[in-house]
């Protein structure tokens, strides 16, 4: 074949010109419903089957369609900061709440959600809140619990059972060392090994208080981290398991994917993550047994458990052009046949009074009912710490790897390190008291 | 008559290429650089207020841009070397009649066809412990070479280096190969005539005839290696720890933390080594050029 | 003697089919993987699919608003490329041509880009002061002003080997600038102009962050972009991520096969008659 210069300027100005063609070819409106659009933006991982087919209904039925961005995870938080602060949002943001309500000033940045009809039915209004005020929509009254996922069968085979003391902790791990399973797993993703941390940290000051005072004296210069030296019990602890031979050799390279997988076929015995881990889990091995346990520690006597009350929510801009539209939209959303779709497939805990969250797997409702029952939940220290949200996944997490990979860094190296990142962090930002 | 000849080429035909590359090029930088002296930050993006020096004395107190530093120049220099002897030496091979010769052209510059999204996933998943290596390693009787590529330093560093030397490869063959072809034969049949060897001739005839090809490859992998960020990022982004940060990466990391200051300031500082590198290598091989 | 040159034939041959395996293994890995059924494609490896599932494909255009992604890939690359040689093209002949102080000054202007990476968060603000944010023509500005210093560079070369005599010809004939430039030396430089059209082509169709960080839709995204659609989704699903990722490359790949020959005729004289 041979190309002549012709050719290719008349291919270039085929396909130039053959773009509005086809971009000029989309259906009218149904059912004769005036057809409107609102944007929204939401991170890769969230872009959830149930919320697409949320999405797919409500453009079928009432004809508003949904422009929707969707951003790869690591890339997110950068993206709607600079996008906020230069009036680029978009109607719709998606992130955990109540994160957002630190990362973006609500009043500046959001609209004012209380006097939406859906609020009264919200099962966690304060995980929405700032300021006595609601700015969030969330999906979710909790993400779950973080609790040691387990493979049954795994544990069947080597004839060990659920641990309940630090002790029986230690010898299941031995015992299945032994045995030539992998006792725990690690991934590389820098937000799975924080877990064991933002948990240990809240359970090992002892209730929500302490770790809120805590957190408020920390973000706001009045302590430092080394005034809570019993915060490197957790730390000790997650390196011990390194020290010991418990986690697997490739924690710096073996994905979250990875870890599913030798879970799943039981090269592996036991994975600490939350609620939502263990449902991916489940659905990648729908054959598996799998359970969870709170991990027994020598640090946290009360034998409490750490829970995530936050939620995938979207928050609404104050750059919205059709701030009406967007409002229907979490109406329609609200409604019980809509909010059941978002678990399609992922069983979980629904925001709202009335809405469906499907099947919650048996050790859900255990948990659900010794713990949250019997008063013995704290929130996960990033909760408290969420104005760190954007600093920690590029130091203190990266830390967390390094640390056992290295044997650089002890318990106490880590938090002054933090420390310092902290300080650096905040004074740059000019947040009140640095 | 050269003045009219000039005259002839109006410079106003310069003008669209020197306005859009001046506005989208240029004046980011300019901007870059007014802001590295400022505390600019992502959540107070209207008012950065002017500090002085703070940020590059920052970042060079910072031990990670020190590493990122010598990372940088140990992948340029070394993906540079690598690239130009492959690319040389597969022209070399290919300079030949050989059967094939067109697909093997065709083959070996295809990687820089792909996009690193699509280099990340398939090389991540061929340097895992169980991956397509380490299972090769073991069908050959290595299978003690065998290891998780990607999580420690010395094998990071060099799968990252050695990827990108794949993927450029073919690019310099193309440059070498045309640089061959460019060698007038007669400069060889003289050669033959005295008697010289095959080696002796490549090293005294055609190695100083190629030195503008040279000029290229070196200069512009140079310039591509030290503004590394795409292949780092998707294979360790900067890890285990710290360990393969380059400044590029570097940049992004501070970005990512808000502190848009500290990034500009970072990403000058890039731009100045590799202007300074390019140029002084550009120049030095400029020199050692032959007039054909 | 000739028996000799044979043998060297077969070695070099078998040499170089060596190296290609380097080359292709990848590249089978992917498209293997893409045709195999789910539970196949966890192994991550060269045995070919035992039934190929074509069906992956279907899924993951239907899912993953491929063809969306194409379509705003096709525009931006196109637009870009030809915005890139035009411009670029004319700089670098009338550069090469000129032979003054200013035209060698503003080659080493030009020049100095390569040593230039993407100043994010500059470039969103300037694009917010001129009041183009998000929109097509911000990319395509992007893309065009980051290929000027190569396009520019291997033109002022290439031109460089070609006669004045030519030029001097077509003027006396009466020949206008414009019609000396588009229809005397433009056919000349054919092969300058495609080894530009293909690495243009190659680096805006591949390209992330000008898309992710500047454009502010979703009906805007490109196939590079598109393709996280399902990343998310389909996470574990390793059969439809090497479908997407084939059909991400396909294109270029194939625009690639199509134009190759002409790369080293146009690297003959655009970068090593320096």
């Amino acid at each position: 074949m041979k190309i002549t210069m012709k050719s290719i300027v008349a291919v270039v100005l085929l396909v130039v010109l053959s773009v509005p063609v086809f971009a000029s070819g989309q259906s009218e409106g149904e059912a004769g419903k005036k057809a409107r659009e609102i944007s929204a933006m939401v991170m890769q991982t969230r872009n959830y089957e149930g919320l697409q087919d949320m999405m797919t209904r409500m453009k079928e039925e009432e004809n508003i369609a949904v422009d929707l961005q969707v951003v790869p995870d690591d890339q997110y938080l950068n993206l709607i900061k600079i996008k906020a602060n230069s009036g680029e949002a978009t109607d719709l943001m998606d992130y955990n709440a109540p994160h957002i309500l630190d990362i973006f000033e609500p009043e500046k940045y959001l609209v004012d959600l209380t006097d939406q009809e859906w609020t009264k039915r919200l099962i966690n209004k304060e995980m929405v809140s700032k300021n006595g005020k609601i700015y969030a929509y969330p999906f979710l009254s909790t993400s779950g619990y973080q609790a040691m996922i387990y493979n049954m069968d795994v544990f069947e085979a080597n004839g060990v059972e659920v641990p309940t003391t630090p002790e029986e902790f230690e010898a299941v791990c031995e015992k299945l060392k032994a045995g030539g399973v992998t006792p725990i797993l690690l991934a590389s993703d820098a937000w799975v090994p924080q877990i064991w941390m933002t948990s240990g940290y809240s359970r090992v000051l002892g209730s929500d208080a302490a770790a809120e005072d805590f957190a408020e004296k920390l973000l706001s210069n009045k302590a430092k981290l080394t005034d809570y030296p019993e915060l490197e019990a957790p730390l000790d602890h997650y390196l011990s398991m390194f020290e010991k031979g418990y986690m697997n050799d490739d924690y710096l390279t073996l994905n979250i994917d990875g870890v599913y997988g030798k879970l799943g076929k039981g090269e592996g015995a036991m994975f600490f993550g939350s609620l939502g881990l263990a449902n991916s889990i489940e659905l990648a091995f729908p054959e598996g047994n799998f359970g969870m346990f709170n991990m027994p520690t020598s640090y946290d006597s009360k034998d409490l458990i750490s829970g995530g009350p936050f939620s995938p929510s979207f928050v609404v801009s104050k750059d919205a052009d059709d701030l009406e539209t967007v409002l229907e939209v979490l109406n329609i959303w609200a409604r019980p046949d809509y909010a059941s779709m978002y678990f399609k497939g992922r069983p979980g805990f629904p925001a709202l009074d009335g809405v469906n969250g499907g099947d919650l797997p048996p050790y859900a409702l255990d948990i659900y009912n010794k713990y949250v029952k019997g008063g013995k939940v704290v929130k996960e220290m990033n909760i408290n710490l969420n104005a760190l949200s954007s600093l920690n996944p590029s130091t203190l997490w990266v830390y967390y790897q390094e640390a056992p990979s290295k044997g650089n860094m002890t318990a106490n190296d880590i938090l002054v390190r933090w420390q310092n990142d902290i300080e650096k962090f905040m004074t740059e930002q000019k947040a009140p008291g640095w | 008559m050269i003045k009219k000849e000039s005259g002839f080429y109006p410079l106003v035909l310069v003008v669209p290429a020197l306005f859009v590359f001046t506005l989208f090029t240029i004046v980011p930088v300019l901007m870059s650089l007014t802001y590295s002296f400022t505390d600019w930050n992502i959540m107070r993006m209207d008012e950065p207020e002017f500090r002085g020096l703070l940020n590059y004395q920052r970042i060079f107190a910072d031990p990670i841009f020190i590493r990122s530093m010598m990372n940088t120049l140990l992948f340029a220099f070394s993906t540079t070397a690598l690239k130009t002897l492959f690319g040389l030496g597969l022209a070399v091979l290919l300079i030949k009649k050989v059967p094939g010769n067109g697909l093997f052209r065709t083959l070996f510059y295809l990687p820089c066809v792909l996009s690193a999204t699509v280099i990340g996933v398939l090389f991540k998943a061929i340097l895992t412990e169980t991956g397509l290596l380490n299972n090769g390693l073991q069908l050959l009787g290595l299978g003690f070479l065998g290891r998780d590529w990607l999580s420690s330093y010395g094998t990071a560093m060099l799968s990252v280096i050695y990827i990108e030397s794949w993927m450029w490869s073919g690019f310099n063959m193309m440059i070498f190969i045309a640089g061959l072809q460019a060698i007038p034969s007669d400069y060889m049949e003289v050669a033959l005539i005295e008697g010289a060897g095959r080696i002796k001739r490549f090293f005294h005839v055609t190695l100083p005839l190629l030195i503008p090809a040279f000029t290229v490859v070196v200069t512009l992998s140079m310039a591509g290696g030290l503004r590394v960020f795409e292949l780092v990022y998707v294979l360790t982004n900067g890890g285990p720890g710290f360990d393969t940060q380059v400044m590029n990466t570097y940049s992004f990391r501070a970005f990512s933390q808000g502190l848009l200051g500290e990034s500009a300031a970072a990403s000058i500082v890039l731009a100045a080594v590799v202007v300074t590198i390019s140029f002084m290598l550009n120049r030095y091989l400029k020199s050692r050029e032959v007039e054909l | 003697m000739i028996k000799a040159k044979k043998v060297s034939q077969v070695i070099l041959f078998t040499l170089l089919l060596a190296i290609s395996l380097l080359y292709v293994v990848p590249v089978i890995m992917m498209s293997f993987g893409s045709l195999k059924s789910q539970e196949e494609a966890i192994e991550f490896n060269l045995t070919p699919p035992k039934e190929a599932q074509w069906s992956n494909y279907a899924h993951v255009i239907e899912r993953g608003k491929i063809l969306n992604g194409y379509k705003n890939s096709i525009f931006l690359t196109s637009v870009s490329t030809f915005a890139t040689i035009v411009i670029g093209g004319f700089a670098g002949i009338t550069i090469s041509r000129r032979r003054d102080r200013i035209s060698s000054g503003l080659y080493y202007y030009f020049l100095f880009g390569i040593t230039i990476t993407l100043q994010i968060a500059a470039t969103f603000s300037l694009l917010k002061t001129l009041n183009i944010y998000g929109t097509y023509l911000s990319a395509i500005a992007i893309f065009t002003a980051q290929r000027m210093p190569f396009t520019i560079m291997t033109f002022t070369s290439f031109v460089k080997g070609v006669p004045r005599d030519i030029d001097e010809a077509a003027i006396v004939d009466g020949a206008g600038v414009f019609r000396l430039y588009t229809q005397i030396l433009m056919p000349i430089l054919k092969p300058i102009i495609l080894t530009n059209t293909i690495v243009t082509i190659i680096s805006v169709w591949n390209n992330f962050n000008v898309i992710l960080f500047f454009l502010n839709s979703s009906k805007k995204a490109t196939i590079s972009l598109t393709i996280y659609n399902f990343f998310g989704m389909f996470a574990r699903d390793w059969h439809y991520v090497c479908a997407a990722l084939v059909l991400t490359i396909l294109p270029v790949v194939l625009v690639y096969l199509w134009l190759q020959r002409y790369i080293v005729a146009g690297m003959t004289s655009g970068a090593v008659k320096g």
